[in-house]
């Protein structure tokens, strides 16, 4: 008993001391924003603000668009979460649950596709963009991240688990497979339907390369664009650049925070690597 | 009559797949068929001339891109087991029972969730050559200030790398994929069957002796899928890298300082974005795809067969 106590009291501080380390960043971050810019460029640097200058924030949000960055990465996250959700319910629902020639092969082939790295696919649907006239508008942002074989598989699994004589029964009284979809098996599997909405819509918000590339105006780039221009705008005004991360890191962290066990669940499950 | 309800169910199932299909096929499958197609030719703004395999050929000779492959396979040789050991670690410990583990959890999983350009911001703020965090701590022990993101001198020797810059950007990516790795070796964790290690501890096994041979082969689907993503995503790692190479002052297409960070995934983004040379790019692309397919096969061999599965 007594040998266990050193031991256990050595594990909380090894985890303290880890735990500090991870969230120092986000501390300096912090820190850091609340600054005068006097203050921030001194070395060595001091640990909190002499004064907190919460109007840091305001200039920030003033020096750039970021109510218009933050409108287009809300309305690209809700796109692909609302697109994503319904591609992958309905093909989920047909290998799941209905009798299509060849859905074996059809899974398997959507499942070889995870193979192909994102960065192979990176210039030709950049060009595509071009082509098909999407170039610079919310459609390039949504529709080709609109559809994803994780979510597929994993909906696929929770439409397995549905009770079969719930579908007879349907199926008696004249239900049709949209309609069943609709009423019974997408109220039922909410739990992972959330999973999935949760994760899409952290990614997108997240997503800084393929916008980067099939943006350019203010109009339509998302945050995490828009702080790579900050940072160039305010060159060394490091205080308002912090700010600007905060603000930009603040939606999904917060999100991130209340719905922690659905998310840690989720990247449990799908081992998505962003 | 059934023959035809049977018909009406088979289209039926097709028009709810296709959706799905049509997106990924067209936007993940297409695309890399034609980026091979596109590697074929001269192509800058528009397709040019057909010049066969020769942008390969100029590939093999260029000396910046068989850089990008080895400062890639150094990047992913410092990263993956390191943020894998420690995940590992932290996943031990947060399964045993313990006092606000919920927040421990919380804590580590963090960095995971924030965007990485963001992050790297922030980080390219801490390791500021003139003012950052990290100078300011080595003040503090009395050490030399670094040069960090602007240093192209390598950690090991002068002309080896990683550099200085690249290393700092390595622990950064640690510290980045840390939590994720704990979370998936927690699940992993959690479905190992109690009484399995019930019994080994019955019969004297513990400790390092009951990780050894009970826990961590049991382990060993987790580990090699983690091994497998963490592979692939160091192999194609871009955000950190451009946000922070160019020691936080410009972006860092040429992965600067001195090219010292720019890996492949760089290499690709540089010559198709930043010099518009887009068969050329795609060529590189192309190779870096095929070369990540075969670190995963090799994976599978090396590794797969030694997996072991419960249940």
């Amino acid at each position: 008993m007594w040998a266990k106590r050193p031991r256990r009291l050595l594990l909380y501080v090894a985890m303290l001391a880890a735990g500090v380390v991870i969230a120092f960043p986000f501390f300096w971050m912090l820190s850091t924003s609340l600054k005068s810019e006097a203050e921030a460029t001194t070395f060595p640097p001091s640990v909190l603000p002499a004064h907190w200058l919460f109007g840091n924030y305001l200039d920030a949000w003033r020096a750039a668009p970021f109510g218009r960055y933050f409108l287009n990465s809300a309305v690209m996250a809700a796109g692909q979460v609302a697109l994503g959700l319904v591609t992958s319910s309905l093909a989920a629902y047909a290998l799941a649950r209905m009798r299509v020639p060849g859905r074996g092969v059809i899974f398997g082939a959507l499942l070889a596709t995870l193979i192909i790295p994102p960065e192979v696919t990176l210039i030709p649907n950049y060009i595509a963009m071009q082509r098909l006239g999407w170039y610079n508008t919310y459609v390039a942002l949504i529709v080709p991240f609109g559809a994803s074989v994780f979510n597929v598989f994993l909906l696929r699994q929770a439409f397995l688990q549905l009770p079969g004589e719930l579908y007879e029964a349907a199926v008696l009284e004249g239900c049709t497979h949209l309609r069943f979809l609709w009423q019974f098996a997408v109220p039922l599997s909410r739990p992972v339907l959330a999973i999935i909405a949760l994760l899409t819509a952290i990614r997108a918000w997240n997503d800084f390369q393929w916008p980067l590339i099939v943006t350019d105006t203010p109009d339509l780039r998302p945050i995490q664009v828009g702080l790579t221009i900050f940072r160039s705008d305010v060159s060394t005004n490091f205080q308002l650049l912090m700010a600007g991360s905060m603000m930009a890191v603040l939606p999904v962290v917060v999100l991130y925070l209340v719905t922690q066990r659905q998310f840690i669940q989720g990247i449990a499950r799908t081992g998505i690597r962003g | 009559m059934r023959a035809a309800w049977r018909r009406r169910e088979a289209i039926e199932g097709y028009l709810f797949l296709a959706p799905a299909v049509l997106i990924i096929g067209a936007f993940h499958v297409w695309p890399a068929l034609y980026v091979f197609y596109m590697s074929l030719f001269r192509w800058d703004i528009l397709q040019g001339a057909f010049l066969g395999f020769r942008n390969y050929e100029h590939l093999l000779q260029d000396a910046d891109f068989l850089r990008s492959l080895l400062l890639t396979l150094v990047y992913a040789l410092g990263t993956v087991p390191l943020e894998m050991a420690a995940g590992l670690a932290v996943a031990l410990v947060l399964h045993q029972r313990l006092r606000f583990r919920g927040l421990f959890r919380l804590l580590y999983f963090l960095p995971y969730v924030t965007s990485q350009v963001a992050v790297a911001l922030v980080w390219g703020w801490v390791f500021n050559p003139s003012y950052g965090a990290a100078n300011g701590l080595l003040a503090s022990l009395g050490l030399a200030p670094q040069h960090w993101l602007l240093e192209p001198g390598g950690i090991f020797a002068p002309d080896a790398p990683p550099s200085l810059a690249l290393a700092a950007i390595m622990i950064v990516t640690v510290w980045y994929y840390l939590g994720f790795h704990a979370v998936v070796f927690l699940s992993g964790l959690a479905a190992i069957p109690g009484d399995l290690v019930e019994a080994a501890r019955i019969d004297g096994a513990s400790g390092l002796k009951l990780f050894r041979h009970v826990t961590f082969p049991l382990l060993s689907p987790t580990t090699y899928f983690l091994l497998l993503i963490a592979t692939i995503g160091a192999m194609t790692s871009f955000n950190l890298i451009y946000v922070m190479g160019g020691g936080g002052q410009s972006f860092g297409c040429a992965g600067n300082p001195l090219g010292t960070t720019q890996v492949a995934a760089l290499f690709v983004f540089d010559r198709f974005w930043c010099q518009t040379e887009l068969g050329y790019a795609s060529a590189a692309a192309f190779v870096l795809g095929l070369l990540i397919l075969a670190l995963s096969a090799l994976n599978g061999r090396l590794f797969g067969r030694r997996t072991v599965y419960v249940g």
